[in-house]
């Protein structure tokens, strides 16, 4: 058989594979750009109570396997007899990773800001809230965007981290159609057809997004 | 008018700024000249309240600032004493035009965009408005950077080397805009290095050393400066430039 013929048998189950795959990320992704984000900003705001905490946490999320991570969170609880759904195990300890991962990119981006450009915009004229809204805040959304989007698609590539606690995510129904018709090539590369697909977008948008960006802000990195 | 009294700046263990003695009066151009690390820029940023001074007296258009103790409300202060840092700070994310309409748009100004236009014709940029700060040259960021500090109609003007990446042409057209800033009424201070700027335009000129002022005086003082240390550095800058 094919790839294309593997694809075509077994859509049905690549779909819904997909389909788990997907839900997951929404669930880290929002998790983490939103209370990622926060964390950054507070991080930034309150360095003793906030900031230190959460570097250490990022050291150590750094230093440990996302797979040590994962089975850690998952099997203990289990031990301790809260029973989460797999789906949910792998949603928190992912989403754990991302908002950090998020909080770090945030809060190094606001530590890097050049505090001039505010100083100009309050000597213009513009109150604090003004120069946040016109100045800060897109400078930042530009400086982080394609770095957020970047850890957004890595993200999206740990889910199949999921299949190890019996997520039935893609990589897990990749496993159980090679189980059965025993075509590793074609399927293993099915499965990298179909993450191209979902990621060659949105990783093209990252790039383009850093291109776009990236000269015009030459200034503000250099510093 | 400005007036700064026994104005003083330490950070950490570093005395920066020391017994600064100034006034700045609507119609004059003041220059403040020095080697570098003299205090030139940081007597700006404390005459701008941008930095607060460590000890010393600040009047600003009759209000009066004592320090330490008074926090200024910075709000009732600028934009009618504003000012062009060395390094411009241009927004990177907006056009040329919108660093100067921005800050015409947020104080509510009816005519933001027009002003914006007619200030940037001023300055000779009008060709180029739809550029972004990286796609300008270094003069033309210079020259929107005065644009958008004039914009708003100050009545105190700090300029902090405005003229430095300019060709003699552009400095010869700023220096135009500054001496008619100055018959608008306008009290400004400029630091710099062009002895050419100071010889055309300056009233008074402020000679800072090690953060202190060694000697005072109108342009004169080009020709007779009293102190060795000014007449050593009237000459190394003579000789370079």
């Amino acid at each position: 058989m094919s790839i294309f013929e593997i694809i075509a048998a077994y859509h049905s189950a690549f779909l819904s594979g997909l389909l788990t795959t997907l839900k997951l990320s929404t669930v880290i992704w929002s998790a983490g750009v939103t209370v990622g984000a926060l964390l950054g900003v507070m991080a930034h705001r309150q360095p003793n109570i906030l900031g230190i905490p959460t570097k250490t946490a990022s050291f150590i999320m750094g230093s440990v396997p996302v797979l040590v991570f994962l089975f850690w969170l998952h099997f203990p609880l289990a031990e301790l007899g809260l029973r989460l759904p797999p789906f949910w195990s792998a949603s928190i300890a992912l989403s754990v990773v991302n908002i950090l991962a998020v909080a770090d990119i945030v809060r190094h981006a606001l530590e890097e800001f050049p505090q001039e450009y505010l100083v100009v915009a309050r000597i213009s004229g513009l109150t604090r809230n003004q120069a946040l809204r016109h100045i800060q805040f897109p400078l930042i959304i530009r400086h982080i965007l394609p770095a957020l989007i970047t850890t957004q698609v890595t993200m999206l590539q740990a889910t199949l981290f999921a299949s190890l606690i019996s997520v039935d995510e893609i990589f897990r129904t990749a496993q159980s159609i090679n189980a059965r018709i025993y075509r590793p090539i074609q399927i293993y590369t099915a499965l990298g057809i179909l993450f191209l697909l979902v990621c060659g977008p949105i990783q093209g948008l990252a790039l383009f997004l850093k291109h776009r960006f990236g000269r015009k802000l030459a200034e503000l990195t250099s510093r | 008018m400005i007036v700064a009294r026994n104005i003083k700046k330490v950070a950490g263990n570093a005395t920066l700024l020391d017994d600064i003695n100034l006034e700045l009066r609507p119609g004059s151009i003041t220059a403040v000249i020095g080697p570098s690390g003299a205090g030139k820029t940081m007597t700006l940023r404390c005459l701008t309240l941008v930095d607060l001074p460590t000890s010393g007296e600040l009047a600003i258009n009759g209000s009066t600032f004592r320090f330490p103790g008074d926090e200024p409300d910075t709000s009732r202060v600028w934009p009618h004493l504003t000012a062009v840092f060395q390094q411009l700070f241009l927004w990177p994310h907006l056009t040329l035009f919108e660093n100067v309409a921005l800050p015409l748009r947020t104080v509510g100004r009816h005519d933001a965009d027009a002003r914006a236009r007619a200030m940037l014709a001023r300055v000779g940029l009008d060709g180029v408005s739809g550029h972004y700060p990286n796609e300008a040259s270094g003069g033309e960021r210079q020259r929107a950077a005065l644009a958008r500090a004039i914009a708003l109609e100050p009545r105190y003007l700090f300029l902090d080397e405005i003229t430095s990446n300019l060709d003699v042409e552009s400095a010869g057209g700023v220096l135009e805009i500054i001496r008619s800033l100055k018959s608008d009424g306008l009290a400004i201070l400029v630091v710099t290095h062009s002895l050419h700027f100071i010889a055309n335009a300056a009233d008074a000129i402020v000679f800072l050393d090690h953060g202190r002022i060694v000697e005072a005086g109108g342009p004169e003082i080009l020709r007779e400066a009293k102190t060795p240390r000014l007449q050593k550095f009237l000459s190394v800058i003579r000789a370079t430039h």
